[in-house]
């Protein structure tokens, strides 16, 4: 036996996190276009010979893993069939995503001769037993033996104990040195102080784990270049490729420093021709500053990783936890790795050789760059196919030979003009461009259709051009208005002259405080062709704001009325004066397209509003038809628009002038209009608008009024801007009222809109509009990469004059960008693999918490999903010095969400670090004035938090927070942290309870699966353990149910238990849960026996994509091999539904409804949260109310599980049909809430005269027919327990000899049918066979089929339980028997079933015998599923 | 149901039309005993599949254990429908899957 060195340990560790992969396989691929299979089988056999290493195989002993060493290679080289190279080259690919299982095999090695001539030598090994160097080794040795040269042995395993030293001081920090390590913990910490860095540039989270490779050569120009300057600097050349990737890390994460990872070699030189496996992971920090000279930053790295590989010997995963002490790192450090390759071979004959250094990737991008057989280097990223695609991959290594390029010459590549963008080049370090010139263009030329817009196009003569073409039609509604186009070019031509006439000149301000009455739109049009800027101020604003803007904006005059109230504070021109006033066209100026033509004030960052300027230029790009898919949708299938935008924002512009300037009308909504959903909706329908801007939450909030949602009827397209589009929204529209919707997106300074997205397209933020263009940004103003996030800069016609009277602001946020002139936004995007932008929100939204990133709208989606949730928001809040991530949320009407269902079902959607800590309930989400989302409000908004951290102080205490942290991988875990709020889910609490027994020495069976789920934190753990070991209380066995109200029941069940049986017919039958395994055999034997009912409804649940009618038919055909798509419509028909919603039906159940079958229900033992009662209990009450309002006979499908326990206080000896509570003890939460279900029954039974009829069943088990079991059989208790004894081998005595509850699904689905179809005269029945199965029977029936089962004492099987909970295999075997949970000392009430066997007799029909034949078939339909 | 089998070196391709049930089942089992031998890399293309019953999921549990023994198996353009019975009953931890 040989212990594992560090390097081995770390490599099983990973291996233990994700078991099964491929990440530890790495491979060899020798090509030998000269050699003949037979010569090469045997040189590789000659190899495996000569080391040691190929002759250990790995063995757990006692938890941990050792090398057994043998005496010969393990296995042999094979010789493969011949194929083609293509085939070959497939076949080696596909076999390096294969996991090696490290118990059974460390290598393979195979020839594969090829078509023609030579061979490839393919060696896949486990990592465990060898590395990148090695396998050089081994390639090298090969080719010596082909050549005919001696090869010398090697031994990996020291056998002298001071060789053993040697490799602990180098590579092992075991006790000896664990003095030291705090030292080399300290080490990590200092050489990270104050980085400031980012481990993805990529925000996308990686799914699955298959890689891709690109190979890439060093040109030769720029290789001799690399030598050359090498030589002159003193810089190792891979030092060279590593700065440049440092440098492009840099910026493409937008960060001061670059981390990336660095396997060092780690040999003594007496190991240097050693195969085996020595070497470790480092993180290497590199701070690139940007008045570094190019070679200056090359030192740097050489440095940063020496400094590094010299604290390598305390391994990877404490460095990464001595940086999570401080804060100094999340999950994972970094996506990228950078290896380094220098193998150099001889042969006197052809070669080459390639290595695969992984089967499976676990980060995102992998940078090798080899040393190839002709002495160039080669670039080869292994890239993560789930975020880059072979694009990516290629400007990436397009960006690394740049910027080595533009580093080593001291300049840079030419670059490409690109929509108008000029190119640029560099000479000192910091200009150094980090993408490539393909990446460059791409990334350069993101822009909408170009044409030109004509330059004489301003407002006031883009609507003469409209009154040109639609002098007569309808232009503007407001009110009791009306007027045509010719009408409103009348009035607003008065306007104009009226105030030229006061002496207003081309280029003066004027401002206007209106309300929305008939008057606004001819003012704005007015004051536009007086040649004058129009400035809006809403009468709603603070006078100080209204005073700050009539003085900051320099207008010359105010137009205002009477009926404003505020406008007696300020001079103003009455506008009644100048609707009277005489049109004089002469008095009416030129205007420029380049003029200023409004000024929109919006919230500055100081405090103080921005007068944001904006000239006539911009107005006409964006309302011209074809300027965006919007524009060209209303203006060719719409009528008119309801305008309700705040005048204030200059969405409303868009409002406006799109349609009037396009021939369609304007609906102006009144005040009321903008905040209620009724009056919006009778503004719909006053003059038949079909046409609403809105933003996506007040659209959301509207969704609630019913006359709204009538109104929507008419809208054909809604542009929602302003905020991030749910999906869930544009999916509600689009299915319900076939709406297009559009999402634009663009700050007030680019003129209203700078992209936009197609209809249907939630994910995106679109594609720019016409003549505007969008490049992402980092701080330093260079572009990012493709798909890396940066900032949204914006460029073309809609870029707007800047900041009144903000010189510098102006300059800093509207720059002169390599030619164009941009405006940066602040919102950050990225392009998706697809080219889409996406948006991430203000810099301020993308939030770090525990040094992870989240993305708040990603969370905000989710949420959004969860039914009854209407609107939503999160943020991070300070909770006592602590940063919390806060949910909150309102409620749509006549709707709950529970705030702990609503958590859970976040928790299986995001990960666990992403699930808000507190959740609020709101009862109106704040909002802004113009429909946003208050986020300042909701800053305020208190909020408290249940998780404290409360320290562990006892040992014991600490042993158990420390389990937790190691099973679920988070730290620190203090008290009171619950862990299913933590991600912990069944298999962790296994893991749990086995680690809480090894460590705390608990004694068997203290602690039981259920307790977790009882006991979710630390200190409730322990106080249940204290509880149990220090008396015999059994610290709350039980459900509480001997204080709920029987009143009545006994006599109403007395009533209702009788002998005489009379048929009676179902009629039509609404059947529930009938994608479950019991559901769907109802449903079959109701479709078998149609005499019996009428119709049949199916309430069924839709799933993601599929329909509730094809989950239906797919569950039927799956176990009936038939979809019945003949009698579908006729007799039977599938509705949309879900008993958890309280009115049942999505749309109106088409037929009356005689009888209700409810065989919906959750069936897990275990279960965090209230779904059970949110199923189970409520479920039921929701029907109730419906059996009630239909008249119709409610059958329940229930357990017999009712019966419960006793420890001596039940009232009766046996539990009949007439029987519900006879002081029966409940002690699982699922039947608890069958219980209660049963409870609710009864109660309306009693009070309300509900016909009800409860079937209690058994254990489902295979069809009688054929044996086949249920779909999800993983989740059957039964099968899970049983599957465990087969996966051990053995059964303990006592099970063997006792016996199960048996009952196929078939005849159970059946004869609840026979027994529904009978009069009310008996209202409880047990369904089930009254003979139980034999547990011998089932396992003589397994032992026939090749499984061995040896039936131990119960001492022996609970020794060998013990043994095999030590290994994470036994755990695995083992699972099924952690959910048994113990009866203490209590014992199950007898059941009896006198009446309702009777019934099935005097009904013809009984339970068929359990045979040998019905087992086999049963145990093979359960192996056929992979079951054991 | 219809299969149609595509042979590309030691690449064999399934392509499965219609519905995989207790009677196809065992076509699509002889099909593939008599063919999989040496393959590397099996592909079960269930683009044209409609229904699948449990019958169908055991012959591909059959056909994935051997090919874990020679080379690798993939099920590829799996649609909604027949998805949702992988992961119902477990199999999308099993079998190598790639939707549609």
């Amino acid at each position: 036996m040989s212990k594992l060195n560090l390097s081995q340990t770390q490599i099983i560790m990973t291996e233990q996190i994700c078991p099964g992969s491929a990440r530890n396989t790495i491979s060899l691929k020798l090509h030998l276009p000269d050699h003949a299979p037979q010569k090469v089988k045997e040189a590789a056999d000659a190899v495996l010979d000569i080391a040691d290493i190929f002759a250990a195989s790995l063995v757990c002993r006692e938890g941990e893993w050792m090398f057994s060493r043998g005496g010969r290679k393990i296995s042999e080289c094979r010789i493969g069939k011949e194929c083609s190279a293509d085939l070959a080259e497939e076949y080696m690919a596909a076999m390096d995503r294969q996991p090696l299982n490290m118990e059974q095999c460390l290598y393979q090695a195979e020839v594969i001769p090829l078509l023609g001539e030579g061979v490839f030598l393919y060696v896949r090994f486990h990592h465990v037993i060898i590395d990148g160097y090695g396998m050089s080794l081994f390639a090298q040795r090969v080719l010596d033996v082909l050549a005919g040269k001696k090869i010398a042995q090697s031994v990996f395993f020291q056998d002298s104990v001071s060789a053993l030293q040697t490799v602990c001081k180098a590579s092992l920090g075991d006790e000896d040195t664990n003095g030291q390590s705090g030292q080399e913990e300290q080490f990590w910490q200092s050489y990270f102080a104050g980085a400031e860095f980012e481990g993805a540039v990529f925000p996308q989270k990686a799914e699955g784990n298959r890689f891709g490779s690109l190979r890439v050569g060093v040109p030769q120009k720029l290789m001799k270049e690399a030598e050359a300057f090498g030589g002159r600097e003193d810089i190792p050349i891979p030092y060279i490729f590593a700065a440049a990737y440092a440098l492009y890390l840099s910026q493409a994460t937008d960060k001061k420093d670059a981390v990336f990872l660095m396997p060092r070699l780690n040999r003594t030189s007496v190991q240097m021709d050693t195969i085996g496996c020595y070497t470790l992971l480092v993180p290497v920090r590199v701070q690139v500053e940007g008045a570094d000279t190019f070679a200056e930053l090359c030192r740097k790295v050489k440095r940063a990783s020496r400094e590094a590989s010299a604290h390598k010997g305390i391994g990877f995963d404490r460095i990464l936890s001595a940086l999570r002490d401080e804060n100094m790192a999340g999950e994972s450090l970094s996506e990228y790795v950078f290896n380094f390759y220098r193998f150099s071979f001889c042969a006197d004959f052809r070669y080459s050789v390639r290595f695969s250094v992984a089967g499976e990737m676990q980060n995102h991008l992998t940078f090798n760059l080899f040393y190839n057989e002709k002495g160039g280097l080669d670039l080869q990223p292994d890239y993560q196919e789930s975020i880059y695609t072979e694009e990516k991959a290629g400007y990436f290594c397009d960006a690394i030979l740049a910027v080595a390029a533009q580093g080593i010459a001291g300049e840079g590549w030419e670059q490409p003009d690109c929509a108008g963008i000029e190119a640029q080049d560099a000479k000192k370090i910091s200009d150094i461009k980090t993408v490539g010139e393909a990446e460059y263009r791409k990334i350069t030329s993101v822009a909408g259709k170009s044409f030109p817009i004509g330059k004489d196009l301003t407002i006031p003569s883009l609507f003469r051009h409209a009154v040109l073409g639609y002098k007569d039609a309808p232009a503007l509604y407001a009110g009791e208005y009306a007027f045509t186009f010719g009408q409103l070019d009348e009035i607003s031509s008065r306007i104009a002259c009226g105030i030229r006439r006061l002496g207003i000149k081309s280029g003066d301000r004027v401002a206007f405080l209106l309300k929305r009455d008939y008057r606004l739109i001819p003012a704005i049009l007015g004051i536009a062709k007086a040649g004058a800027a129009f400035i809006p101020v809403d009468p709603a604003y603070p006078a100080d704001r209204i005073s700050y803007i009539m003085e900051n904006s320099k207008a010359a005059c105010l137009i205002s009325s009477k009926n404003v109230e505020i406008a007696g504070n300020y001079e103003y021109i009455e506008i009644d004066s100048l609707l009277t006033q005489e049109v004089e066209l002469g008095l009416l100026p030129e205007i420029g397209q380049d003029d200023l033509a409004y000024m929109i004030y919006t919230s500055g960052t100081t405090g103080r509003p921005k007068g944001v300027m904006l000239s006539h230029k911009g107005i006409a790009n964006i309302v011209h038809a074809d300027n965006n898919p919007f524009n060209r949708d209303i203006t060719s299938n719409c009528r008119g628009i309801v305008a309700i935008g705040s005048i204030c924002f200059d969405i409303s512009l868009f409002e406006i002038f799109v349609p009037l300037m396009n021939g369609l009308f304007v609906e102006l909504g009144n005040e009321k209009s903008m905040m209620d959903a009724g009056e919006l909706a009778e503004h719909i329908l006053r003059h038949g608008a079909d046409i609403l801007h809105c933003t996506p939450s007040r659209i959301t909030a509207y969704l609630a009024n019913e006359a709204f949602l009538k109104a929507l009827g008419s809208i054909k397209a809604i542009l929602a801007a302003g905020e991030v589009l749910p999906g869930s929204l544009v999916k509600r529209l689009g299915d319900a009222y076939k709406i297009r919707i559009y999402n634009g997106y663009g700050p007030t300074e680019t003129t209203i809109g700078a992209t936009i997205t197609e209809a249907g397209d939630a994910l995106s933020i679109g594609t720019p509009i016409a003549n505007m263009g969008v490049v992402l940004l980092n701080r330093e103003k260079n572009p990012v990469p493709f798909g890396a996030v940066g900032e949204i800069c914006v460029y073309g016609n809609g870029v707007g004059i800047g900041y009144q009277g903000r010189k510098e602001e102006t300059e800093a946020k509207y720059i002169h960008w390599r030619g164009v002139r941009l405006y940066r936004t602040g919102d950050m995007g990225y392009f998706s693999n697809d080219g889409r932008l996406m948006y991430c929100g203000r810099n301020d939204r993308q939030v770090k918490l525990r040094g992870l990133r989240i993305e708040l709208s990603e969370i905000e989606n989710v949420m959004g999903e969860f039914p009854g949730v209407s609107a939503c928001c999160c943020m991070i809040r300070k909770i006592e010095k602590t940063d919390h991530l806060a949910g909150f949320y309102t409620v749509a009407p006549k709707e709950a969400v529970d705030a702990n269902a609503l958590k859970a079902y976040m928790k299986t959607r995001l990960t666990a670090y992403m699930v808000p800590d507190v959740l609020k309930e709101l009862d109106a989400m704040p909002q802004t004035p113009n429909g946003k989302t208050d986020l300042k409000a909701l800053a305020e908004e208190p909020v408290e938090y249940v998780r404290v951290f409360r320290k562990p102080g006892t040992e014991r205490e600490k042993l158990v927070c420390s389990v937790f942290e190691e099973v679920l991988s988070i730290e620190p875990i203090g008290l009171d942290d619950n862990f299913f709020e933590l991600g912990g889910d069944s298999l962790r609490a296994v893991a749990v309870l086995l680690k809480m027994e090894e460590k705390l020495g608990l004694m068997e069976n203290q602690l039981e699966f259920g307790d977790l789920y009882k006991f979710p934190t630390p200190a409730l753990l322990l106080e249940r353990m204290d509880k149990k070991t220090d008396s015999k209380d059994d610290g709350g066995f039980g459900f509480s149910i001997k204080d709920l109200d029987y009143s009545g029941f006994d006599g109403y069940l007395a009533d209702h238990t009788k002998e005489k049986v009379s048929r009676r017919f179902l009629g039509n039958v609404l059947l529930t849960g009938v994608t479950g395994y019991l559901g769907i055999h109802i449903l079959v034997e109701l479709l078998g026996n149609p005499e019996l009912c009428g119709k049949i409804i199916c309430l069924s649940r839709p799933k993601k994509t599929l329909t509730a009618l094809k989950r239906v038919k797919s569950s039927l055909f799956y176990y009936a091999e038939q979809d019945f798509s003949e009698s579908y419509g006729e007799k039977w028909l599938v509705m949309e539904g879900d008993i958890t919603a309280p009115d049942l039906f999505a749309e109106e159940c088409p037929v009356p409804i005689d009888t209700i079958i409810n065989s919906a229900a959750n069936v897990s033992h275990f279960s965090y949260g209230d779904y059970l009662e949110k199923i189970n209990t409520e479920g039921v009450k929701n029907l109730i109310r419906f059996a009630k309002r239909e008249h119709a006979v409610f059958c329940q499908i229930s357990t017999i599980s009712v019966a419960g326990m006793t420890a001596g206080g039940a009232k009766k000896e046996g539990f009949s049909e007439s029987d519900f509570y006879i002081g029966q003890e409940i002690h699982n939460k699922y039947i608890y809430s069958k219980y209660m279900a049963e409870y609710e029954m009864l109660r309306a039974a009693v009070e309300d005269g509900l016909k009800i009829k409860i079937m209690r069943i058994g254990n489902l088990q295979g069809r009688i027919s054929d044996g086949e079991f249920q779909m999800n059989l993983h989740s059957n208790a039964f099968a899970r327990q049983f599957s465990s004894f087969i996966k051990m081998g053995a059964v303990p005595k006592s099970v063997y000899e006792g016996s199960v509850n048996f009952s196929p699904v078939d005849e159970t689905a059946y004869h609840i049918i026979a027994l529904a179809a009978t009069e009310e005269d008996t209202a409880v029945f047990h369904v089930y066979p009254p003979l139980e199965l034999k547990f011998a029977d089932l396992f003589q029936g397994a032992e026939k089929l090749g499984y061995s089962i040896d039936v131990l004492p119960d001492k022996e099987f609970f020794e060998l339980l013990k043994e095999r909970k030590r290994t994470e295999e036994g755990r695995e075997q083992m699972q099924g028997l952690m959910t048994n949970e113990l009866s203490k000392g209590r014992r199950d009430i007898p059941v009896l079933q006198e009446i309702t066997n009777g019934y099935l007799e005097d009904l013809g029909t009984g339970w068929s015998a359990i045979t040998e034949e019905y087992l086999r078939k049963y145990l093979s339909a359960l192996s056929g599923m992979d079951l054991f | 149901m219809k299969i149609t089998k595509t042979q590309n070196g030691n690449h064999l391709c399934f392509a499965l039309e219609g519905r995989l049930d207790t009677n196809t089942a065992p076509e699509l089992e002889m099909a593939m005993k008599g063919a999989i031998d040496g393959v590397g890399e099996l592909t079960i293309d269930m683009s044209s599949l409609d229904y699948l019953s449990s019958a169908g999921l055991r012959v591909l549990l059959g056909a994935q254990k051997i090919m874990n023994k020679q080379g690798s198996m993939r099920v590829t353009h799996v649609n909604d429908t027949i998805m949702e019975i992988f992961e119902v009953t477990g199999f999308s931890d099993i079998l190598t899957i790639e939707k549609a």
